[in-house]
């Protein structure tokens, strides 16, 4: 008997069970195959659109298996994809025929309070890393849904909801252990390895296996400032010009956007919302909540609320908030992003007509504020180059149907296109999905000036672009 | 998770805003709030819980309750 398995060159070859019997031998977590039960229990992708069935998927126990895995593959000329949280949009935790080397077993996370930091295991999943770290009252910057993982957001650049007052998740990287294509285990910080330091700040996937991580940690609540108000979708204009009024002023503690969205007629949701479309400003004041519920208030007067969810809320509630509107595994994903110089009457017109015209109830039009923090890092002093703009919008297209793949990913290009017109061309790999675009589709918008950087780097330490299976940057 | 469906979250925020709007002080709300996960509570305790800090502050009156 034996498996196949796809190839790095795109071609099959065998595993032999005596082979497969023998690499599973050293390990400490286990080797699957398709047919395996234990495959159910596997942490699965976030976008449906791409399961991908591996020839072979490494539960990593820890970073001696991530070693083990590596060579494994990498001896036998195999594909490889990596799985953190497996929450890539594009689809990139997942490969069909390959190997996937995944993390999920690998989720610890120990917090040194006193030097404020946070050790992170390469599978933990922000739920896992608040949990810890709100413990004591700290935070780092994460994203804004707790089912992400740690690893694909660090190292893609991170936007949460404290990114104007501490940044991007990868500005609070200190250092990481990587497991590079050659099998090496390497740490990367300000005092070694400096180059895979800047890269992987940003850079993706493309230079190893992160292990761990290692963040600086900042005192945040438990309890933080929230605002959550939702309006009708026919005052989204008036809304977002009064949302635009008030962020040009705001504090960097204040991080806020605008998300416009239908939900379900469910019974956790007020009737109010049921089936009907919506656009809700949400809102986080990093520092005393006493002090940020008032200066949050305005957002809730910008037209007629149909539910306002305003109130102190453990920040850890908050990390959560938007976790149904992105449920694992259920949904399909296509999204693609803008970022705005500037937010104008025109570009707010453009993106209230496409979230009048969405064309499925989970599909979203977001607008994130930016700068504060952001913009206190140099465009090349990490990988993760766009450091000005401060207005991003994503068009997420979400949607359950597969007959439908077609419509939703092509409205989604032509929204992401028609308000395009008011961008600066560059996109977030994050938020960026895949269709049948090359993995390495977006990178040159998205890097910029550091692009010719990071392929150096690649080819240093990956010059046979073994890790492949990311938004692709090709060894120079 | 004990109990509740896609959007438990966004109910554990409802829920604890309208014990605020009935009058439950912010600091006691706060309280109340910490002890539980979001994400995995139970409704059931979460509103028994508010409802005891109504009642034990005098924000609502429960016929036959002994104070």
């Amino acid at each position: 008997m034996s498996t196949s398995a796809t190839t790095l060159a795109g071609g099959q070859t065998s595993l032999s069970d005596e082979d497969l019997q023998s690499f599973e031998a050293q390990l400490r977590g286990p080797a699957l195959t398709p047919a395996d039960p234990e495959l159910a229990s596997v942490r699965a992708p976030f976008n449906a659109m791409h399961a991908g069935i591996p020839a072979l998927t490494i539960e990593c126990s820890g970073t001696a298996d991530v070693i083990d895995a590596v060579r494994f593959a990498r001896e036998r000329g195999l594909a490889v994809a990596v799985r953190g949280g497996g929450h890539s949009v594009a689809g990139l935790s997942t490969i069909d025929g390959g190997v996937l080397i995944d993390l999920s077993p690998m989720n610890g996370v120990v917090v040194d309070p006193d030097l404020r930091l946070a050790h992170v295991q390469g599978g933990a999943l922000l739920g896992d890393l608040d949990r810890e770290t709100q413990a004591y009252g700290l935070a780092a910057p994460g994203g804004v849904v707790s089912d992400t993982g740690v690893a694909g957001l660090t190292l893609g650049g991170g936007y949460g909801w404290l990114r104007r007052k501490y940044g991007l998740s990868c500005d609070s990287l200190a250092s990481a252990q990587i497991v590079c294509a050659d099998g090496s285990v390497r740490t990367a910080s300000a005092g070694e390895n400096t180059d895979l330091f800047w890269a992987i700040r940003g850079g993706g996937g493309n230079f190893g296996v992160v292990t761990s991580f290692t963040f600086r940690l900042y005192p945040v609540g438990p309890i933080v400032a929230f605002s959550g108000t939702f309006y009708p979708i026919e005052e989204v204009r008036d809304v977002m010009r009064g949302w635009r009024s008030f962020v040009a002023e705001a504090p960097n503690e204040i991080t806020s956007v605008c998300v416009t969205i239908t939900f379900p007629a469910d019974p956790e949701m007020p009737e109010a919302v049921h089936d009907r479309p919506c656009a809700i400003i949400g809102a986080v004041y990093a520092g005393d909540p006493d002090e940020g519920m008032p200066m949050l208030q305005p957002l809730r007067e910008l037209g007629t609320p149909l539910v306002d969810l305003s109130q102190p809320m453990p920040f850890t509630a908050v990390q959560s908030a938007f976790d149904p509107l992105f449920p694992r595994g259920q949904l399909r994903a296509y999204w693609k992003t803008q970022y705005l110089d500037e937010l104008s009457d025109a570009a707010i017109d453009t993106i209230a007509a496409k979230a009048l015209d969405r064309p499925e109830p989970l599909t979203l039009v977001n607008t994130f504020h930016m700068g504060g923090a952001i913009n206190d890092v140099g465009p090349e002093d990490t990988a993760f180059a766009e450091r000005s703009s401060p207005f991003m919008v994503s068009i997420d297209g979400l949607w359950g149907d597969p007959a439908r793949d077609a419509d939703l990913v092509g409205w989604v290009r032509s929204a992401w296109r028609d308000i395009g017109e008011f961008g600066t061309g560059a996109e977030y790999l994050n938020f960026t999905g895949l269709a049948e675009e090359a993995p390495s589709a977006s990178v040159d918008s998205a890097f910029g000036r550091n692009l010719r950087r990071l392929a150096e780097i690649k080819a240093k330490y990956d010059p046979d672009n073994f890790f492949r299976r990311n938004n692709n940057i090709a060894p120079a | 998770m004990p109990e509740g469906g896609r959007f438990h979250v966004l109910r554990f925020m409802m829920t604890l805003k309208a014990a605020r709007d009935f009058g439950l002080e912010p600091k006691a709300a706060d309280a109340i709030a910490m002890r539980f996960d979001p994400l995995r509570w139970d409704h059931g305790h979460l509103v028994d819980a508010l409802t005891a800090a109504l009642v034990e502050r005098g924000v609502v009156d429960v016929p036959g309750s002994v104070s």
